[in-house]
């Protein structure tokens, strides 16, 4: 059950950045764009990222071809999932799910977008295997969008872990390289 | 087992004395490396780099004030915000802290350096609601002490937007749904952090909803 909710969760996700994409691609005026953001895709995702999305695909040029191709996508994708079932993709059938994932792929890939997907640890109990989707542009060079379905943020202690490995790293190569070239010296030593 | 002295013909090979020779100097370089990164990232966070990102944003924020002056809606589209950009400066009245920095965004990096904004809100101006988070050890240590009724400024890079605290909610996370997402009559700004501030096993949240006094909203949001 749980797995089968964390699927969902990215799964939901990621389907709301597709259809995202696809509407918004070919609606040049803001308002076109949510007009047909609203008619396409379920309320509660409109909610979540219609803000998040129109500010991301800002920085998209999208081209009339571009944009061709991925409305003819988007209403094949529709005709499989003529239904709108909740905001959660475990809510629609295997098929539907696969529907809408493989459109998502497919506006990345014409959009030239890249996305990586990390599980994140969240407190709520709701949300413990959520994954957050990371969109970017620019040959993966610009961070557009986080998609993260947990709104409250760890807010506690500020994590200080990277910064403290990098430096018992840096702490640590220094004093294998001190202990290297002492050996070294001994080394040279011998050799003379 | 034949014991391994600086005589062995292992230490004699020049292969070997050429790669141990530079593995100091590589070593040395990894500490470069990791020190160099630790260091940028303190001096991102650093006074001396806020004091020139918050003179940029206050700057901006003059200039649009001046240009939006006269209007009641801003007949442009709504600016193209970078994201994990700071697109506003927080100041709430009675706070010892001034122009807290805002970023688009509140993933970790992003809540090390200032508050953020959650990328499913909305901005200001946007008649919706804002969702600001912030550490309670760092940018928010004074929320809890805010009282209903103090004015909550934020001077974004497309002008001025004033709010008052109408309601301090303690909430566990789960419960955030029931008021994060409501459909308030008037633009919304709700800032929070963790709770209690005092307690070092802090479960629960703390926010401040602010109901909007002042500022131009944008036409694609006039109602």
């Amino acid at each position: 059950m749980k797995n089968l909710f964390k699927k969902a969760i990215v799964l939901m996700i990621v389907a709301v950045i597709g259809l995202f994409s696809t509407v918004s691609a070919v609606a040049a005026p803001a308002d076109d764009i949510v007009a047909a953001a609203k008619e396409c895709i379920p309320s509660a995702y409109e909610y979540l990222y219609l803000a998040s999305f129109e500010a991301a695909l800002e920085r998209i040029d999208i081209q009339q071809d571009q944009a061709d191709l991925i409305v003819a996508q988007l209403k094949a994708t529709k005709a499989k999932v003529p239904t709108d079932k909740g905001h959660s993709l475990h809510l629609y059938t295997e098929a539907e799910r696969k529907a809408m994932i493989d459109c998502f792929a497919y506006c990345c890939e014409i959009l030239e977008l890249t996305y990586k997907v990390e599980v994140k640890n969240s407190d709520v109990a709701l949300h413990k295997s959520d994954e957050v989707v990371y969109v970017y542009a620019n040959d993966g060079q610009e961070l557009v969008a986080t998609l993260d379905g947990d709104v409250v943020k760890k807010t506690d202690e500020p994590d200080l872990s990277t910064q403290m490995i990098l430096l018992i790293v840096a702490g640590s190569a220094l004093v294998l390289s001190a202990a290297t070239l002492f050996v070294c010296k001994k080394l040279n030593k011998k050799g003379n | 087992m034949k014991k391994l002295s600086f005589d062995s013909r292992i230490f004699k090979s020049s292969l070997f004395r050429g790669l141990f020779l530079l593995l100091p100097y590589m070593l040395i370089a990894v500490s470069i490396f990791c020190l160099t990164t630790v260091g940028l990232d303190a001096l991102t966070r650093s006074s001396i780099f806020f004091t020139t990102v918050k003179n940029e944003v206050k700057q901006q924020n003059e200039e649009s004030n001046d240009r939006f002056e006269k209007l009641d809606v801003i007949d442009e589209k709504f600016p193209y915000l970078k994201y994990q950009k700071v697109w506003s400066l927080i100041n709430v009245e009675g706070w010892k802290k001034k122009d807290i920095p805002c970023y688009y965004g509140d993933n970790n990096s992003l809540l090390m350096k200032g508050a953020g904004k959650w990328d499913g809100s909305d901005f200001c101006g946007q008649n919706g609601v804002t969702i600001i988070s912030a550490h309670v050890t760092m940018h928010f240590k004074e929320l809890q002490d805010t009282q209903v009724g103090a004015i909550v400024t934020m001077d974004t890079v497309y002008g001025t937007y004033k709010y008052e605290v109408t309601e301090v909610r303690i909430f566990r996370p789960g419960q955030a749904d029931e008021f994060f997402y409501n459909d308030y009559e008037e633009e919304t700004v709700i800032l929070y952090t963790c709770y209690p501030r005092e307690s070092r096993n802090r479960k629960q949240r703390i926010a401040l909803i602010c109901t909007k006094l002042e500022g131009k909203v944008f036409k694609d949001y006039a109602n």
